[in-house]
């Protein structure tokens, strides 16, 4: 009862810290010059960091349309009436104007880990006559071309209300949302203007901006993000707590009940005992056997429940998972639990035999020894 | 004829092939005192027991007023047509002596106590607070709170002093003789075998002879 | 003497016996008591934490449909008119690369209607809801707005951007965590009139909660009709917010939370506001499916909308949620069974204690039915005390327990909930509620359970134990204890 009361007090830890992680508390890394970028070095240092699940890295920058033509509304020669705007991420979903609500993706899926092209513009699109799969081709400012697949349409609602005369580049509908591999291909190594670090575990999540600050201090400037962790922060340690207070009163119940067997078991020795006393025994020596066979069967006892103890962690992992979590809950009998139910049992045990033996022992034996002869 | 034994035949379930008690017919008349002697291991007590409805035999039939004790079931048999005292007393150790007594059966255990000699004030006592000999008597009450025509005892004097085991010896010669019941002794002591109106000696799970006794 | 007066005297006269099984069965029911209790208030906590997640539906007007729609009335307008067209606005722009049209539509032909969303506020689950304007370019009168002075102006409309809720505390921007009050309060539905600002204007412009501002039409700065909204609080982000568009006019600093009808009215609109989206928390995530359901068969023209799900969070962690759940409803069935296990063995042991009793009792022609009777009325006589003994202990139980749970969080979130007052999105769950609302009271319903799972682990106990000694025939019984 111990073991598995034991093994689920971890099992709901794994999930109170599974739950965490998907609070995507975050820390915002955002660049104080435009020329002084955070590197990709800097970002593989952020993502070694032990506190960090995810980063999320964007960059901004203009090309020009080889195989397209783009949405404007002035007639302005400037190159900025001639580019396109791309936004680079690794998550296009997160950090975004689509996670706000100012964009909304009408077709196709979101940059991201495995999923790699562009999203553009539905009036883009429209207006190309672009879909899905489509390739485009879009050239930087040193002539470097790069070829692109379309994975996403978006719209924004507020494309009719733009004002005359704005330029390509300023135009919603020349928004170009990329991969930051695609974009780093077109535009070499340039650095990111925000990085978004994801904190594994939202408690430490100042302790990441502190980190981050250390190393990225001349360059950029930090806030933070843990809304909805701060929301569930409070009923998600309750969890936590209902759990090992469970586990509390296992203890407490399994010693009182230990120690009532016991005293009935003695109580029934009664006999046995009235006789060793009075043939010689000492009282010390009869508590020792006593206390030894009782741990003796203990011993047994957690043997059997060690070997049982692992065949129901496979049993429990099974009930607590069958929702097909991604998170592998480790319901796995571990040494420390071995530990403690020994450490503690031996504690239980004596404490019991002293309990139930005081009695019988303080009792002279002629009284005990007529009581049973009649 | 009260209680009648016919071509019984009796082995523990676990060693059927050997017999405690072996083929053994005998008939048991009220208002008698018998005795049951033999060594030990001879199957006295293993008779007394199938004549107590303890447990049934292999083969042969035990009647009791002609009737076949199974028909009305072992249970009814030891309520109503026996009655035990065993040699360790076997009283209930949370009840008094006046309850122990009623346990037997009986609405007016005062009688049947003062009967046996117990004194009043030992009437609403623990039972275990009574000596060895006061306990037997009390057994012995209640074997005779349940109005049965048999009465079974098995070494009642095996844990008393001579004196107490007399006392006792009495009291169940005046159960057969004046109360009129036929009263079944086990027992190894030749002056409680002596006492008896008849001696069945038993040997090797066979009865081996039946010795009337005259006064 | 009866079953019962037999098991009276039992109980009674061998105390200490009594007394060692009273406390076993008083601590598997306090025990047991206190598991329920546990796991009821670790499914209430669970369900809380989800609520605090929040979750809620978006309406936001569907663009194929309105280009369908601006096609048909366009269909039936001459070749080369312009003009206003039921709402759509055709114009002719002359530029360097030849003649185009410019369409646009007016607030009246695009916005998202007022009584279909309240159509679908009404439905049964659904416990607020908001409306949204869309964000709507306004001449700043009297304040300055926030500009970058390395930009090149002269395509911006040198405005401010008003955005009008119903209810601000459901702002989207609100909801996310991302604007929280710095001084005063959110805007609700019954103000009218008034504004929450950046604390980058008020600090630019030293204004304070309580100053009034002035916003007029940004086509007629010189002449429209100023419009006034009193200061009620001042916002700070935790991100800026993505603009809509380019320019200062959309930055982050320059947005101003109004009122749900002041946005038009700044503007000098001529057909009506301009409602972008709406927003419909649902009032338990557990129904969330079946309100999606009752919501698409309100009787509204649905051609018109997108009905976006905004229940990404919980979806994501449902599974986690699930796991939860089991684990809670697993620590009671673990408790369970541990105790019918051991009070099976405790019974056990008891009864092996009372061979000789049982042997007498049979010897002299007790029916075993009527023994296992008495062992059980006695088992139950203590139960019973046990049981009563262990409800009168439940309530102090369930304080210590509650105690626990809750702690110095009461204290912290007591605090927390002063400050925040007005001030946070709606998706929390009142603090003070999660903490002390953790309820692990010891219902009556519990103790029912508790009566009845004790019950029923003293009858199979007793049953299955009785069972070993009543396969044996009284001389074996005999045999043994001589």
């Amino acid at each position: 009862m111990i073991l598995s009361t034991n093994m689920i007090l971890r099992a709901t830890a794994d999930s109170k810290t599974a739950i965490g992680e998907k609070t995507k508390a975050k820390v915002v890394m955002e660049i104080l010059k435009g020329d002084d970028r955070i590197t990709p070095d800097d970002v593989e240092w952020i993502k070694d960091l032990e506190e960090v699940s995810t980063v999320n890295c964007l960059a901004k920058n203009d090309a020009f349309p080889i195989n397209f033509q783009l949405v404007t509304g002035s007639d302005s020669t400037e190159a900025t009436n001639q580019k396109a705007s791309l936004l680079s991420y690794d998550n296009l979903e997160n950090d975004s104007g689509f996670s706000e609500g100012v964009y909304r993706l009408v077709s196709g899926s979101y940059i991201a880990g495995d999923i790699k092209g562009i999203v553009i513009n539905s009036y883009l699109a429209d207006s190309n006559q672009l879909k899905l799969g489509d390739l485009i081709e879009l050239e930087n400012t040193n002539g470097k071309r790069v070829s692109l697949e379309i994975v996403g349409i978006f719209l924004s609602g507020n494309e009719s209300k733009q004002p005359e005369g704005m330029d390509s580049v300023n135009r919603i509908e020349n928004q170009i949302f990329i991969d930051n591999i695609s974009y780093s291909d077109l535009f070499e190594t340039d650095g990111y203007a925000k990085v978004a670090v994801y904190c594994k575990k939202p408690e430490q999540l100042n302790v990441l901006e502190e980190e981050l600050n250390k190393y990225l201090s001349d360059k950029a400037d930090s806030t933070t993000s843990d809304t909805l962790y701060q929301q569930m922060a409070l009923p998600l340690e309750q969890i936590t707590r209902a759990a090992k207070l469970m586990l509390a009163l296992t203890l407490l119940a399994g010693t009182v009940i230990v120690s009532l067997l016991l005293c009935m078991w003695m109580r029934t020795r009664q006999k046995e005992t009235a006789i060793f006393i009075s043939i010689g025994k000492s009282k010390a020596s009869i508590f020792l056997q006593v206390f030894m066979e009782s741990f003796f069967v203990f011993a047994f006892a957690v043997l059997g429940s060690c070997c049982l103890g692992n065949f129901m962690a496979g049993i429990l992992q099974g009930f607590l998972t069958e929702s097909g979590t991604d998170i592998s809950l480790e319901v796995l009998l571990q040494f420390k639990d071995i530990g403690l139910l020994a450490g503690l049992g031996s504690l239980l045990v004596l404490a019991a035999v002293i309990v139930s033996l005081l009695p019988i022992l303080r009792t002279n034996p002629k009284e005990t020894l007529s009581k049973m002869e009649g | 004829m009260v209680l009648e034994v016919k071509n019984v035949q009796y082995s523990y379930k676990s060693q059927k092939e050997k017999e405690i008690s072996k083929n053994v017919s005998m008939q048991f008349e009220e208002k008698k005192f018998y005795t049951i002697v033999g060594a030990s291991g001879a199957g006295k007590t293993t008779f007394l027991s199938l004549l107590a409805g303890l447990d049934l035999p292999v083969r042969g039939t035990i009647l009791y007023d002609g009737e076949d004790i199974q028909k009305k079931g072992l249970n009814y048999h030891r309520k109503h047509h026996v009655s035990l005292v065993f040699q360790n007393y076997n009283l209930i150790d949370y009840l008094t002596t006046e309850e122990n007594v009623r346990l037997g059966g009986t609405k007016k255990p005062q009688d049947l106590l003062e009967k046996v000699n117990i004194p009043c004030e030992d009437w609403k006592r623990n039972v275990l607070q009574l000596s060895g000999g006061q306990q037997q008597r009390v057994a012995i009450a209640r074997a005779l709170a349940s109005n049965a025509k048999v009465l079974l005892a098995d070494e009642p004097t095996g844990n008393l002093d001579e004196n107490t085991a007399g006392e006792i010896i009495e009291l169940l010669k005046r159960t057969a003789h004046e109360l009129g019941k036929c009263v079944i002794v086990v027992t190894h002591s030749k002056y409680l075998a002596a006492q008896a109106d008849e001696i069945i000696m038993i040997k090797d799970g066979c009865i081996e002879s039946v010795t009337e006794l005259s006064d | 003497m009866n079953s019962f007066q037999m098991a009276w005297r039992s109980v009674i006269r061998k105390p200490v016996k009594s007394i060692l099984l009273f406390f076993v069965v008083f601590m598997i029911s306090l025990f047991f008591l206190s598991g329920m209790a546990s796991r009821n208030a670790s499914i209430a906590t669970q369900n809380k934490t989800k609520q605090a997640v929040g979750a809620g539906f978006l309406i936001e007007a569907n663009e194929a449909n309105k280009r369908n729609r601006a096609d048909e009335i366009l269909a039936k307008k001459t070749e080369g008119e312009e003009g206003n067209f039921d709402g759509v606005n055709v114009e002719k722009i002359e530029t360097n690369y030849g003649t185009s049209w410019r369409v646009s539509y007016d607030n009246s032909f695009q916005t998202v209607l007022i009584n279909d969303m309240e159509k679908i506020a009404a439905v049964s689950g659904i416990s607020e809801y908001n409306i949204t304007t869309a964000v709507t370019a306004v001449n700043p009168v009297d304040f300055s707005r926030i500009e970058d002075d390395d930009v090149d102006q002269s395509s911006d409309l040198l405005c401010v951007s008003l955005i009008g809720n119903k209810d601000m505390a459901l702002d989207a921007n609100v909801l996310s965590g991302n604007v929280t009050i710095k001084d005063g309060r959110m805007i609700t539905e019954e103000d009218a009139n008034v504004c929450v600002i950046s604390e980058e204007l008020a600090e630019k412009n030293n204004l304070s909660v309580g100053n009034r501002i002035q916003f007029n039409d940004r086509r007629n700065v010189e002449n429209g009709t100023v419009f006034g909204a009193e200061i009620v609080g001042i916002y700070r982000v935790q991100q800026k917010m993505t603009p809509v568009m380019a320019g200062d006019t959309y930055r982050s600093e320059n947005i101003i939370f109004t009122d749900l009808g002041f946005p038009e009215k700044a503007e000098g609109s001529t057909s009506g506001a301009l409602y972008e989206k709406a927003y419909f928390k649902v009032a338990d995530v557990n129904q969330y499916d079946e309100i999606k359901k009752e919501i698409q068969k309100v009787d509204i023209g649905w051609e018109r909308y997108d009905l976006i799900d905004n229940n990404r969070n919980i979806d994501k962690m449902s599974k986690n949620f699930n796991d939860l759940e089991n684990v809670s409803q697993i620590l009671v069935i673990v408790v369970a069974r541990a105790s019918l296990i051991i009070l099976f063995l405790v019974f056990v042991f008891w009864m092996k204690g009372r061979v000789q009793e049982i042997g007498i009792l049979l010897a002299l022609g007790t029916p075993k039915i009527k023994i296992f009777g008495q062992i059980l009325l006695e088992a139950s006589m203590i139960a019973a005390a046990a049981l009563f003994l262990s409800f009168a202990a439940a309530p102090a139980t369930s304080d210590i327990t509650a105690d626990y749970l809750v702690q110095q969080q009461v204290q912290k979130a007591t605090e927390q909930s002063v400050l925040e007052e007005g001030k946070v999105a709606k998706n929390a769950v009142d603090s003070e509620e999660t903490v002390t609302g953790v309820s692990v009271a010891v219902t009556p319903e519990l103790m029912l359970y508790d009566w009845f799972g004790v019950a029923l682990l003293v009858v199979i106990s007793v049953g299955a134990a009785g069972i070993l000694i009543a396969r044996k025939n009284p001389k074996d019984i005999f045999s043994e204890i001589s």
